[in-house]
């Protein structure tokens, strides 16, 4: 078993309809006979899933050189919603480079 | 009215109370004001409550914790209403035997702390680029699975069913566009 003293921690903060939907996700998972699984393993999960899917997830026109810094640029736009439509872009041009 | 300054502390779910009682001319005591502490991180909050007949007290804490996921982790029994999340807390009345009362906080969001290993938190801080930026980052990874809304249709028990179980509905979502 992992050292668990070695781990990273980190405080997320979600808004409640996320949070509500994880929660809906955890209990959907027992009601399908499995157990209901802390929140923190589900969102590991999530990470892990998208790290071993070998999705090139492209941040870079959010992580540019010019003299903005990101935490200025993020104060701007949201990096969540860039983050999720970035994936979803990967997704697809992994779809479509395994469908050539 | 006498008042007078009684300091009983009473800890239950990680939450130190801190009562002020107030006495009146026929020696009946009856609390007022609260504060309450999250305990050891040293996160502090403030707040007043008043008492109803039914020994419940209401409260309506500001959300002043600089670190609120630290106070929100250790927050027990969350409903939501239309007024947004509830959060109850037990704490130990002061003239009664047993865990009766329940406090409500209410807050907009929830925290939660996470633990990743090395190989999960390098990925997160690659992704994020800047150490300030994996919350956001947390934030948009759980708002992508909930866009993909992974419908489960199986037994789910451990953390390796799951991450398989998540990979297949990328997978479908790659062949389907």
């Amino acid at each position: 078993m992992a050292d668990k003293s070695s781990y990273d921690r980190v405080s997320l903060t979600l808004p409640a309809e996320l949070h509500e939907w994880l929660h809906q996700f955890t209990l959907e998972i027992k009601r399908n006979g499995g157990y209901k699984l802390p929140k923190t393993l589900v969102i590991r999960a999530f990470i892990r899933t998208i790290m071993e899917s070998g999705l090139a997830i492209d941040l870079g026109n959010i992580k540019d050189t010019s003299n903005a810094s990101i935490a200025d640029k993020v104060s701007s736009i949201k990096l969540e919603d860039i983050l999720v439509s970035r994936i979803i872009d990967a997704i697809r041009s992994h779809g479509n480079r395994t469908s050539q | 009215m006498k008042p007078e300054r009684r300091k009983h502390v009473r800890r239950s779910c990680g939450f130190i109370i801190d009562y002020q009682h107030m006495e009146d001319e026929n020696g009946n005591l009856s609390r007022r004001a609260a504060s309450i502490n999250v305990s050891k991180e040293g996160l502090c909050m403030r707040s007043a409550y008043e008492e109803n007949e039914n020994d419940v007290l209401l409260l309506n804490i500001p959300y002043v914790t600089p670190n609120p996921g630290i106070f929100a982790a250790k927050v027990k029994h969350a409903v939501k209403t239309e007024h947004g999340f509830l959060y109850g807390l037990y704490v130990l009345p002061l003239f009664q035997e047993r865990y009766s009362v329940i406090d409500t906080i209410s807050l907009g969001s929830e925290s939660i702390e996470l633990a990743f290993d090395g190989k999960e938190a390098e990925f997160l801080r690659n992704l994020a680029g800047d150490e300030s930026l994996v919350g956001p980052v947390l934030e948009g990874v759980c708002a992508f699975w909930n866009e993909l809304n992974p419908k489960i249709g199986s037994r789910i028990s451990t953390f390796e069913e799951l991450t398989e179980f998540l990979s297949g509905e990328l997978e479908k979502r790659r062949k389907g566009g």
